[in-house]
């Protein structure tokens, strides 16, 4: 047990700099630009809900002893988590990029442009810091290759537990180790946007809410 | 100090190219072309002295479903082959974790094992079937899969 767990964890390590960087790099950025205050605090909350939705897949897997039973049972909450992750994505980069010219639509105070002000300064941030684990346990859910490949690990592993309470317990441990593992590559994308969101604001903004903005529309269209 | 304060700004540079790159890059590395197309039959490759041929079923074969992957190993006869062998899925250019099949022994020089190839939702299909015996006997199979 203790050698999987080990290679669950440089797995989550690997995998977090080779896969997780490239695609979850965008999310994170996402809720970073606009963080100003909060230093690691919103990092470690969002990684801890990310990790607890893995606990929770793997004790299912664990549980089950199914990979294909899990991913066909979550698959329509995976796709509206997507669609709802991009569409969010699209609003925070639009809001963060100043794509909207939010002063000009206070001075016509029209119902639309004060929801539209209104919504933007929602994505904009800065959040409160319960926002950040809640949003990483919804994003945990996001599918992910690496993730299907750890849940796999998982569900072999505890098919050779001695019943399926240890195999559920073994599942959620094996996913919490390899959950710990990816956490430090999307944690350094984070402190990394949030440093260039100090020093440089302005140019890097719009360059990453552009990438957010594509990023949002790519979560939607893969979906429909 | 003043020589400090310049070089901050090329840092902060570095860590935005880093960035850009980092989340523009889904890849990290060239996509090799296909060798093998599993959807209408088996896929024969020369290792050395043998011939080692990979078929899998059911046929499309799909992300996301149980799939039996044959090996047969043709060649050498004095060489005594293990028990079980193991076949390593990977995509070229993308870590996703190490995803190996046990395949056992079925007959002499016949292999098989059940196993999932995982979708990934970049949209990227193409995936090797590495299969791990001896360094002689490692051959790889290259091959689209679909959804």
């Amino acid at each position: 047990m203790e050698s999987v767990l080990i290679v669950m964890l440089l797995t989550g390590l690997a995998g977090g700099f080779g896969h997780c960087i490239g695609m979850c790099g965008p999310v994170v950025a996402a809720y970073s630009l606009g963080e100003q205050k909060l230093r690691y605090l919103h990092h470690i909350l969002y990684n801890l809900g990310r990790i607890t939705t893995y606990m929770f897949m793997g004790a299912v897997v664990g549980l089950t002893g199914s990979f294909l039973v899990l991913t066909a049972s979550i698959e329509k909450i995976q796709a509206i988590i997507m669609v709802v992750a991009g569409i969010s994505i699209i609003i925070m980069g639009i809001a963060i990029g100043g794509w909207v010219p939010l002063r000009k639509t206070t001075g016509n105070s029209t119902w639309l442009s004060s929801i539209i002000q209104k919504t933007m300064e929602l994505f904009k941030g800065p959040r409160t810091v319960g926002t950040y684990y809640p949003m990483g346990i919804v994003l945990g859910f996001l599918p992910c290759g690496l993730t299907y490949t750890a849940l796999l690990a998982a569900a072999r592993a505890s098919m050779e537990a001695e019943n399926h309470l240890a195999g559920m317990l073994q599942g959620a441990v094996i996913m919490i180790f390899f959950g710990l593992g990816t956490a430090p590559a999307l944690l350094l994308v984070g402190r990394v946007i949030n440093f260039i969101g100090e020093k440089a604001r302005e140019k890097l903004y719009k360059l990453a809410s552009l990438i957010m903005i594509l990023t949002g529309v790519y979560f939607v269209v893969k979906v429909l | 100090m003043v020589y400090g304060n310049r070089l901050i700004p090329g840092i902060r540079s570095c860590f935005s190219v880093m960035l850009v790159l980092f989340l523009l890059s889904c890849s990290s590395g060239a996509e090799p072309a296909a060798d093998c197309n599993p959807h209408t039959g088996s896929c024969t490759k020369q290792a050395g002295a043998y011939t080692v041929t990979l078929d899998i079923n059911p046929k499309p074969v799909q992300h996301m479903k149980e799939l039996t992957f044959d090996i047969s190993i043709a060649g050498d006869s004095a060489v005594v082959l293990p028990d079980t062998i193991l076949l390593d899925l990977s995509m070229p250019g993308m870590e996703m974790g190490k995803n190996q099949v046990e395949l056992s022994k079925t007959g002499e020089g016949y292999y098989s094992g059940t196993g999932i190839i995982v979708k990934c939702p970049s949209g990227r299909v193409l995936w090797r079937a590495t299969l791990l015996i001896s360094e002689t006997l490692n051959s790889s199979f290259t091959f689209n899969v679909r959804d």
